[in-house]
């Protein structure tokens, strides 16, 4: 380097710089005004999955409240689509049959990054819960929802699954007995697609708070990043919140069994 | 500067008083409005994305999924608050989500426009770079490591200001200031022992 160019401050260098970027050949601007209303357009008409929201108790409870009405009426004749938010999950029932399940169930590849479930509170940041009566799951997952664009903020996902046993039956093509899903904070990040006509569903009570039930094969969307994944579940599931996490249990029991087993979630720092 | 862009984005000051009405609109379910704003700030979001990915196709996906996410949090938005470099951050953050897994990226990306070689471009009044001087600045800062390239490609090559720059990469101004100083010191020791260069002080 010469003398005379070392010697250029920072301003100067700063000139150059800024006339260089007249200069770049960029790559040409492509016009997505357009594309980006149509996909506003098209998504307004559906629940938005990462939908940060008011969390308030009393709404959540109106919400279910009108939900359990709506369902005890609901059943084949569901006219319009039905909309519950349950914490990170929301669930929309719609009329008639399913039109285009996804064809598989979630992989383990598909749950996040495999972890010793020992270390989940560590890298969770925050208590990972299990259920009691099953004992230590076999496998144990961790994956990341972006919940807010701006600050690039992500919520947490906690997967633990269990073998099949006697009591157990194995979920059908999930080599799984039991999977439980503990999703961090109060964003939509998980969505589940009924049908009126296939899927039996209702709200029901998990340690005395509103809780929703659901049988029968569907479709459940998962955040992962900054993207949604589609898997088919063919488990029965109970959804319910709890100390600020939404819990999402899959089996194939019937719906007291899994209240019951439900009901034992605790976290795992106080299961020894 | 070359390419066919749609959106030409310099000036890239942004129209704070036209913002806050699009806005206020889009808030209120407007898609028209919050689709002028796209408009608006299109280029410049899509040369942010690229400068982070250096892939075509990822930045336009970046910039649109950015747009569409920015306008579910309008409601988060701060009334008054500059757009400009609200939007910019959701696309540097898309962009730096995808880069992580982007697949193949633009070779030599930054290619100062062709022309015959010691050609003094067209430059506005006053401009001192001829194209060797161009490309010897483009090949140090190629050279730079990426944050580094990232807070003097903000700064200087886009022009957004020290705070808009602070608000993209997610830093406080007085870390601008600082990886600024750093950048521009490192690229001043990657710029080649060029003569021409030299002869840039002499006029």
């Amino acid at each position: 380097m010469t003398e005379r160019t070392s010697g250029l401050t920072d301003e100067q260098i700063g000139e150059r710089l800024t006339e260089l970027g007249d200069l770049i050949s960029w790559p040409p601007t492509p016009d997505l005004a357009g594309a980006v209303s149509a996909t506003i357009r098209d998504e307004r008409g559906a629940p938005t999955l990462i939908a940060p929201r008011l969390s308030l108790p009393s709404r959540r409870r109106t919400l279910l409240l009108i939900a359990a009405a709506l369902l005890a009426l609901a059943g084949a004749a569901l006219a319009t689509r039905l909309v519950i938010e349950l914490g990170a999950v929301g669930v929309e029932v719609l009329p008639g049959r399913p039109t285009s399940l996804p064809p598989h169930v979630a992989k383990p590849g598909d749950l996040g990054r495999e972890i010793d479930v020992s270390d989940a509170d560590v890298i969770a940041g925050f208590p990972a819960a299990l259920p009691a009566a099953l004992g230590p799951p076999a496998r144990a997952w961790i994956d990341t929802a972006q919940v807010d664009p701006e600050s690039n903020a992500t919520a947490t996902r906690v997967v633990t699954a269990w073998r099949p046993t006697a009591e157990l039956t194995e979920i059908p093509g999930t080599g799984v007995g039991a999977v439980l899903m503990q999703f961090e904070g109060p964003w939509q990040v998980a969505s589940k697609l009924l049908s009126a006509e296939t899927n039996r569903f209702g709200i029901v009570f998990v340690n005395g708070r509103d809780a929703f039930w659901t049988t029968g094969t569907h479709e459940l969307q998962l955040v992962s990043g900054s993207t949604v994944q589609r898997h088919l579940v063919n488990g029965n599931v109970v959804i319910w919140e709890e100390a600020g996490f939404t819990f999402r249990l899959e089996s194939l029991l019937g719906k007291r069994a899994a209240i019951r087993l439900a009901e034992t979630v605790q976290p795992l720092i106080d299961l020894g | 500067m070359t390419g066919d862009d749609v959106n030409d984005p310099r000036p890239v000051e942004g129209r704070p008083s036209e913002d806050v009405d699009a806005v206020a609109r889009a808030r209120d379910g407007d898609v028209g409005a919050f689709e002028a704003l796209v408009a608006r700030y299109q280029g410049v979001a899509f040369r942010v994305a690229w400068l982070v990915v250096r892939n075509r196709g990822e930045a336009e996906d970046a910039v649109q999924d950015a747009f569409v996410k920015a306008y579910y949090a309008l409601p988060r938005f701060r009334p008054g608050a500059p757009f400009r470099p609200w939007i910019l951050r959701i696309v540097a953050n898309e962009a730096r989500n995808r880069s992580r897994s982007a697949r193949r990226r633009d070779g030599l990306a930054m290619r100062v426009a062709a022309s015959e070689p010691g050609q003094v471009m067209p430059s506005p009044e006053g401009a001192v770079l001829d194209r060797t001087e161009a490309e010897a600045l483009v090949l140090a800062l190629e050279r730079l490591p990426e944050r580094d390239r990232h807070v003097l490609a903000l700064r200087y090559l886009l022009e957004l200001s020290e705070a808009e720059t602070a608000e993209v990469l997610g830093v406080r101004p007085g870390t601008v200031k600082s990886r600024l100083s750093r950048a521009l010191a490192r690229l001043r020791a990657e710029v080649p022992n060029s003569a021409s260069f030299a002869e840039v002080d002499e006029r």
